[in-house]
């Protein structure tokens, strides 16, 4: 007799014990689900398993996302809230048609209200039918356009990586352009300084650096998910936008990762995305 | 064939994606369950990790690996639910135990209770690691590229487990040898 085999075979039996056929309603409710749900790029990667559970579980609590179609005007005209210094096509973003289909997700009018409310100061957006949500939760709004990946982050919760890659990670310095110019990932063109909902920040566009044997590395991370740097990144751009807070509270580091033949075209688009920012509390 | 499925499912086909998860779902959720031992919740991990799946599959760099992935996928929600019930439930709750009777005279009623009670004192990711080797017959090795651990590791996670599981059925016995009495 050996004690050990026996208690292999005890385990064997016991979990052979127990449902082996999951109900139909899984299925279908993933089939529903993912309706609503697009896919990540293949260089967005999670590096938390975590980030995945909180999708599902605090995006509810986390964010009231208010599906409104136009014609509704829910916020109305925002004439304080454009984004300036962007391109020409920002100020000539199409206003809502009054058409309605509250059926017609694909719909170019088709509009989208996402009140985020676990922001430090909490915000609203509105974006049209060419984004789709990727990952909504604590401080991060992550939608898709096409190939480009687009991130809205509290700057509270966003560290970037030290001066080596040892060091520890560190808060968004207030000299944003001057760590991206140290940054071997990058090969920033120079800023420029973009109003949005009152507040002035700083943009800069940047292209990236992929040699031989380089490591693959996130380079910004948001608490629950990173941005990564690989060599699927060659042949993209990427937009940075600093938006600091008042009194250093309410900050948003916004993302935008596009292949470049599609990124002026998204860059229009978030233009007029960004040109609907509201944020609840006064600015100022 | 189910390479082409993956393949369209990577580039959007939710209908490809859905035929393949119809395929696996049985087994995922038979694991779930195993870990998490509550039919609700195998259910709404198994649903977690297959829309996570459709959200990250354009990541799978090798079709060929679908299963593996997804399946470690499904372990590792699991492990983090499980994580997240012990730290919301103070007490321990033993479901009581249905279903049919052992099929072998050597699971008993007794034996399956107190097995029962000792799995949901160990950590989730013990439970995974026994529920890997014991019920989807992976090895050590394979245990550890599952979950991401070294092979030492897992083979020690693995031992640590069975000890905990031994000393959970000895703990409940020794009451009746002590004191002659039912535990």
């Amino acid at each position: 007799m050996n004690p050990d085999r026996d208690f292999d075979r005890l385990l064997d039996q016991w979990f052979a014990d127990g449902p082996s056929e999951a109900a139909d309603r899984v299925v279908l409710q993933v089939a529903d689900r993912i309706e609503r749900q697009s896919q990540r790029p293949a260089w967005r990667l999670p590096w938390r398993l975590q980030m995945n559970l909180k999708v599902y579980g605090i995006a509810a609590a986390a964010v009231l996302v208010v599906a409104v179609f136009a014609g509704i005007r829910l916020l109305g005209p925002t004439p304080s809230a454009g984004v300036g210094g962007l391109s020409p096509a920002a100020s000539a973003s199409p206003s809502p048609s009054p058409t309605t289909s509250p059926t017609a997700s694909d719909d170019p009018n088709h509009t989208t209200v996402i009140h985020a409310v676990n922001f430090d100061v909490p915000l609203t957006l509105r974006y049209t039918s060419d984004w789709k949500p990727a990952h909504i939760d604590t401080g991060v709004i992550d939608l898709l356009h096409g190939d480009t990946d687009m991130g809205i982050h509290s700057t509270a919760m966003v560290t970037l990586p030290g001066a080596t890659l040892t060091d520890p990670w560190i808060p968004v310095p207030a000299d944003f352009v001057a760590w991206i110019n140290g940054r071997p990932e990058f090969t920033p063109y120079a800023p420029r300084t973009v109003t949005i909902a009152g507040r002035s920040g700083t943009l800069i566009d940047t292209e990236y650096v992929w040699k031989d044997g380089t490591a693959k590395r996130d380079f910004l991370r948001y608490g629950t998910g990173a941005w990564l740097y690989d060599q699927y990144n060659v042949g993209h751009r990427i937009r940075f936008i600093i938006l600091p807070g008042p009194s250093g509270v309410g900050g948003l580091v916004v993302v935008m990762n596009a292949p470049s033949a599609d990124f002026d075209a998204a860059a229009t688009s978030l233009d007029a995305l960004l040109a609907t920012i509201q944020f609840d509390a006064p600015t100022q | 064939m189910d390479r082409d499925l993956v393949e369209a499912a990577a580039k959007g086909d939710r209908a490809a994606y859905v035929d393949l998860i119809s395929a696996r779902a049985d087994r995922l959720f038979a694991i779930a369950h195993r870990i998490l031992r509550d039919v609700d919740r195998a259910e709404d991990a198994l649903q977690d990790a297959l829309v996570i799946a459709w959200r990250d599959l354009r990541g799978l760099r090798d079709a060929d690996r679908f299963d593996a992935w997804l399946r470690h996928l499904v372990v590792n929600v699991c492990i983090v639910q499980a994580t997240r019930e012990r730290k919301r439930v103070n007490n321990l709750r033993v479901l009581p135990i249905d279903g049919p009777a052992a099929p072998d005279e050597m699971l008993t009623i007794e034996i399956r209770d107190q097995l029962e009670r000792g799995y949901r004192r160990l950590p989730p990711e013990q439970r995974a690691i026994l529920t890997l080797h014991h019920f989807v017959g992976y090895s050590s090795t394979e245990i550890a590229e599952a979950l991401g651990i070294p092979p030492g590791t897992a083979r020690s996670r693995l031992h640590n487990a069975h000890r905990a599981m031994r000393a959970a059925l000895e703990a409940d016995a020794r009451p009746r040898l002590v004191g002659g009495r039912s535990a």
